[in-house]
């Protein structure tokens, strides 16, 4: 099979990679060392892409795989989980917080003052939610691609969309409370 | 209505999770693509050669030309190599021989002294 431009796949998917993996790892340094093992892996199975489809979605197959190999070999290494959340704020969060305050840190969110707090927050989610929410909520993908992704049924992805949605609501105002 | 400011949120909060790849990361990848980059075999380049361009058409066209051109050439026979010079002293002298002959055995009567 003939090598595909990737130069031109870099340029088109390395910010988006990027973000993707930033949102899984949350630190700078883990997310450059998925995104460039990822690379490496996209560039030695090529042959395994379908080229009627779109190359973003098998990619991120592949860096979301590279990401919970990782964290199974580090639970094993070190017997600790990474899911576990940080800090000792659980995620007991009352749902009788008020309309007030959801709207509140929604507006805050949405002049994009909190990304410390979202990362803390995505850190409690579970990688699977956090992929979810990365892949609808900030690549844009379809529901279809992102089941692609996950490989898992379509009505599976809907209804771990709307969790990990409002598992991070919780979290955040869990986390704005403890601030 | 708690599913759509859910939603809102989500991707509000997504949003302040964007940030472009560093130059660094993104010339370390093209560096690697560069390197991984296989060496055309010899096969690969004599394939490539063959299924060249228009103009490598009309190029063979003229080799192909230009071969069929000599093998004619070399299959006439030239008059330079007429044998006709070379051969000439020896038909003379098969012409001669007779004669020499005659004139050799005129003399002979039969005795020892022919020999001599």
């Amino acid at each position: 099979m003939a090598q595909p431009d990737w130069e031109a796949l870099i340029d088109a998917n390395a910010n988006k990679a990027y973000c993707f993996a930033m949102g899984l790892c949350g630190k700078e340094d883990e997310a450059r060392d998925l995104v460039q093992e990822a690379f490496a892996k996209a560039m030695d199975r090529i042959d395994s892409h379908d080229p009627s489809q779109p190359f973003e979605a098998w990619f991120l197959t592949i860096l979301k795989h590279l990401y919970l190999d990782g964290m199974k070999k580090y639970e094993k290494r070190f017997g600790q989980s990474l899911d576990e959340p940080v800090g000792t704020d659980g995620l007991t969060v009352a749902d009788s917080f008020g309309d007030d305050r959801e709207l509140s840190l929604l507006d805050r969110l949405e002049r994009q003052e909190d990304a410390k707090l979202v990362r803390r927050a995505m850190r409690a989610l579970t990688p699977d939610a956090r992929a979810v929410l990365l892949m609808i909520d900030l690549q844009g993908l379809g529901y279809e691609e992102a089941a692609a992704v996950m490989g898992c049924p379509l009505n599976t992805l809907r209804s771990r969309i709307v969790r990990a949605r409002t598992a991070l609501k919780e979290r955040l105002l869990a986390l704005e409370v403890s601030l | 209505m708690k599913e759509d400011n859910e939603a809102r949120l989500a991707k509000a909060a997504m949003k302040s999770l964007l940030v472009p790849a560093p130059e660094s990361l993104k010339a370390n990848l093209k560096r690697m693509a560069r390197n991984r980059k296989p060496a055309p075999s010899v096969w690969d380049a004599l394939r490539e050669a063959l299924s060249g361009g228009a103009w490598m058409h009309g190029a063979g066209a003229a080799f192909a030309a230009a071969a069929v051109a000599v093998v004619i050439v070399r299959a006439v026979p030239s008059r330079e190599a007429a044998p006709s010079v070379a051969e000439r002293p020896v038909l003379r002298l098969e012409a001669a021989a007779p004669q020499a002959l005659a004139d050799m055995w005129a003399d002979d009567s039969g005795e020892d002294n022919d020999e001599i």
